[in-house]
């Protein structure tokens, strides 16, 4: 696996599967208009070679008006669909002003789909805004949640799923991880004994 | 129609181990990835992402 480490950035260059290219057309979108993102979850072990697929990829967007949420609603329905509710409006005022998410999928499509959200629980997901990390995948910038964060995370959540996401960031990347802030993560997270248990 | 007894506990024990190997093939899929250029691993792990949306 070549995969280059600096100034704490990551640049992996891999021939891309559908999840991929959906995720690249979606934060051209958000960088093109400006907006501040951080893909979390399950897509972060795919992009790092994960062999399973899945129906969505998390997104939390930075909280915004209703007003700028709007205009990027209008260059979002270029190319993608609202799945959840086709009116911007109701999007934002019924969903994500609710702590609740909506879901973006191609046109004419709805799986595959991009889970979009404002910051739910604001101190850990403004965190994770804050220290997102780069990715250059393919020469295409993509911003993730840090790894120290997304193992104790997947812990957390606990589905066989899960637990086999969190085992393979850790077997891939236990040689760069911050030991110190994964630790802390795990003890906020109250997910040692489960880390000790299953990824040691 | 007998049904079989059921033993939830042995269940759950080979549940876990089912799973205990699961992680254990993680780990050696992973050294794989490791050993392989990023076409190679890529490639299969297309195969996969792709299968569901053909």
């Amino acid at each position: 696996m070549e995969i280059d480490f600096s100034d704490g950035q990551i640049t992996l260059d891999k021939e891309l599967n559908d999840l991929d290219k959906l995720v690249i057309d979606f934060v051209n979108v958000l960088d093109k208009s400006n907006i501040n993102y951080v893909l979390i979850s399950g897509y972060v072990a795919i992009l790092f070679g994960r062999s399973r697929s899945s129906e969505d990829i998390d997104v939390i967007v930075e909280r915004m008006s209703e007003e700028r949420f709007l205009a990027l609603s209008v260059e979002l329905a270029k190319s993608f669909d609202c799945i959840i509710t086709e009116n911007p409006k109701d999007a934002y005022d019924t969903y994500l002003s609710q702590r609740a998410s909506i879901r973006f999928a191609r046109k004419g499509e709805f799986v595959p789909n991009m889970e979009f959200m404002f910051p739910k629980a604001p101190d850990l997901d403004n965190w994770v805004l804050a220290n997102r990390i780069e990715v250059i995948l393919n020469g295409i910038s993509l911003k993730i949640s840090p790894i120290e964060l997304q193992i104790p995370y997947k812990l957390f959540l606990g589905s066989s799923k899960d637990i086999e996401d969190a085992r393979h960031l850790y077997m891939l990347f236990k040689d760069r991880l911050d030991k110190g802030l994964l630790t802390q993560f795990l003890i906020k997270l109250d997910k040692e004994g489960r880390f000790n248990k299953y990824l040691t | 129609m007998k049904l079989p007894e059921i033993d939830l506990d042995e269940l759950e024990k080979i549940k876990e181990a089912n799973f205990r190997e699961r992680l254990e093939f993680q780990d050696r899929y992973v050294e794989w990835m490791k050993k392989k250029g990023n076409i190679k691993w890529s490639s299969a792990q297309k195969s996969i992402v792709n299968r569901k949306s053909d």
